[in-house]
């Protein structure tokens, strides 16, 4: 089936173009979606154990039928086999007959444990799918699962009774994210003292941050229901606050540069899984960790070559050549103090920075005179611009003037008369 | 790249769900990401699962002896909503229903007693992971 055709069928809420649509986010294949209306999306955090899925399965359960309901629950990949046993559904399953409602679990795959970039690339989904409600069910626990605070509108923190003695321990972590505390399992009577101890956090953290939201604290029991409408009310109220005081773009925005954060991380992973040649450097001692991962990275010790500037007749030619060959190629920028057009041609770690003079009586233009269209100079990255200079002093080179701002930062030149007929420019990027 | 997302489902009023959860983690072991359905499932239940799941394949545990009704019915369903993945059964199978079930459509019939490994192997080879 075409991608048209899926994301078409999606937005009809066909789960079975859904489901294929995410397992393709998954693969790492992702269309452009518009956002068309955001749907909530509540996470829920807390323990493991702590009743998030039951509470979730109560919670659809009550939501009316004309209303579209999707749930992703995370479960924890093996770091070591890369397989997943995702027991979540269990407690919804229930569920999975309902026309309004998809239910899609997701294994956290990867490095780093709590969402990855294909979670986020799901939102991103169902959202265009129209759903009203996505529940986000994380792990449970971990410095990892804050980042649910980025794509979340609304966050659920579960907490159970008699984890009292966490409460002091919970409270850098999770206990910082919640929108709505939510005492689960509130069947047993130990919740009330829960209650009380959340209560107190809540009302001590509203005064230090001063916050508009105040954050709420419910006893619920997602097994026998209790306190699930009233959840569910204060959920819907906080949602039609959000929209007037127009804070759902905020998430909206976060979401995205967690997309990029959690993406980075994927393509990290997979340098490091590929990286089996540097990781026998570092065992046969060639490489030190750090320089290895470095390298990785590309992050070239410096010196490094910045760029390799031309000196060109007619930049819009030279420019539309490059483009031909598929390079990625900036627009035309004027640096009137240097008397040039400039157009930069990226090349991974480096680029090729090509020069039209503005004028017959600009260097470049009398370099071009003298001798011809061709390479006019090479820049080289220091650390240290003023060290660099004393350490080419000493060497005998002659530096062309003071160091000066330039395009790209503090720059100077060893003049080609003391090396061999070489321009190099010498930049160091603030 | 993980390996395919697989169900295992228990069919019908059957609590004995050991064997199915033995079968799920060996599974996630050998790398692959198990969808557990928990006890009690109907065939279209464990469809809908699927399809939403986006699912290579189906496992399911009967030890009820109502296999045939159940596998046939969740055959039919699969057919009528157009899912054609495959589909093992384990359990307690009667070897004169073996082929009956294979008849239907199943990909293979698997008792007590087989080694994880040969349920492994048949899983990676139905799923196309080498």
């Amino acid at each position: 089936m075409k991608i048209e055709e899926l994301l078409e069928r999606a937005r009809n809420w066909d789960k079975l173009a859904i489901a294929k649509l995410i397992t393709m986010a998954e693969e790492g294949v992702e269309p452009q979606l518009d956002v068309r209306r955001r749907s909530h999306v509540i996470g829920i955090t807390g323990p493991p154990g702590s009743g998030k899925s039951t509470l979730i399965y109560t919670m659809a359960r009550k939501i009316p039928q004309d209303k579209r309901v999707a749930i992703l629950t995370i479960d924890p990949s093996s770091p070591f086999t890369g397989g997943s046993f995702m027991g979540n559904r269990i407690r919804m399953q229930e569920l999975t007959s309902k026309p309004n409602i998809y239910i899609r679990s997701m294994a956290t795959r990867g490095i780093r444990g709590g969402l990855n970039y294909a979670t986020v690339a799901a939102i991103n989904i169902l959202e265009y799918a129209g759903a009203d409600y996505i529940f986000l069910e994380t792990v449970g626990a971990g410095q990892s699962d804050t980042d649910v605070k980025y794509v979340a509108d609304t966050i659920l923190v579960l907490v159970p009774p008699l984890s009292g003695d966490e409460i002091q321990a919970l409270k850098s972590g999770l206990m910082e994210i919640g929108d709505i505390y939510v005492v689960s399992k509130s069947d047993n009577p130990a919740s009330e003292s829960t209650y009380r101890d959340l209560m107190a956090m809540v009302d001590m953290v509203r005064e230090i941050k001063g916050e508009t939201w105040r954050p709420t604290v419910l006893k619920v029991s997602g097994l026998y229901g209790y306190g699930v409408d009233e959840l569910l009310k204060v959920i819907d109220d906080r949602f039609g606050e959000l929209m007037k005081n127009g804070r759902l773009d905020n998430t909206l925005r976060s979401r995205r540069t967690l997309e990029m954060r959690l993406y980075a991380y994927d393509l990290l992973e997979k340098s490091l899984n590929e990286a089996k040649d540097l990781e026998s450097k570092v065992i046969n001692g060639e490489l030190s960790p750090r320089d290895a991962a470095r390298r990785l990275l590309n992050y070239y010790d410096k010196p490094r070559l910045d760029h390799v500037a031309v000196a060109i007749k007619n930049i819009d030619e030279a420019a539309r050549k490059f483009r031909e060959l598929g390079l990625r190629v900036s627009d035309p920028i004027v640096v009137e103090e240097q008397g040039v057009k400039v157009v930069m041609v990226m090349l991974g770690n480096t680029k090729i920075e090509l020069l039209e003079p503005l004028g017959p009586e600009t260097t470049v233009a009398k370099f071009i005179e003298k001798r011809g269209e061709g390479i006019h100079h090479i820049a080289i990255e220091v650390d240290d611009i003023n060290k660099f200079i004393n350490i080419a002093k000493n060497a005998g080179l002659t530096i062309t003037g003071e160091p000066s701002r330039g395009a790209e930062g503090i720059v100077t030149f060893i003049h080609p008369k003391s090396l061999h007929g070489i321009l190099l420019e010498l930049v160091q990027h603030e | 790249m993980p390996k395919p997302k697989v169900i295992i489902a228990k069919l019908g009023l059957d609590g004995h769900d050991r064997g199915a959860k033995v079968i799920a983690r060996a599974l996630a072991e050998a790398g692959f990401e198990v969808v557990y359905t928990g006890i009690r499932q109907t065939p279209s239940q464990v469809i809908e699962t699927a399809i939403q799941e986006d699912a290579k394949l189906i496992g399911i545990s009967i030890l009820s002896g109502s296999h045939m009704e159940l596998i046939g019915e969740l055959m039919r369903i699969m057919r009528e909503r157009g899912v054609s993945i495959p589909v093992l059964v384990g359990g307690i199978i009667p070897p004169e229903d073996r082929d009956a079930l294979l008849k239907m459509g199943v990909a293979g019939v698997y008792g007590p007693g087989t080694p994880l490994r040969e349920i492994i192997d048949i899983v990676k080879k139905l799923t196309g992971v080498s």
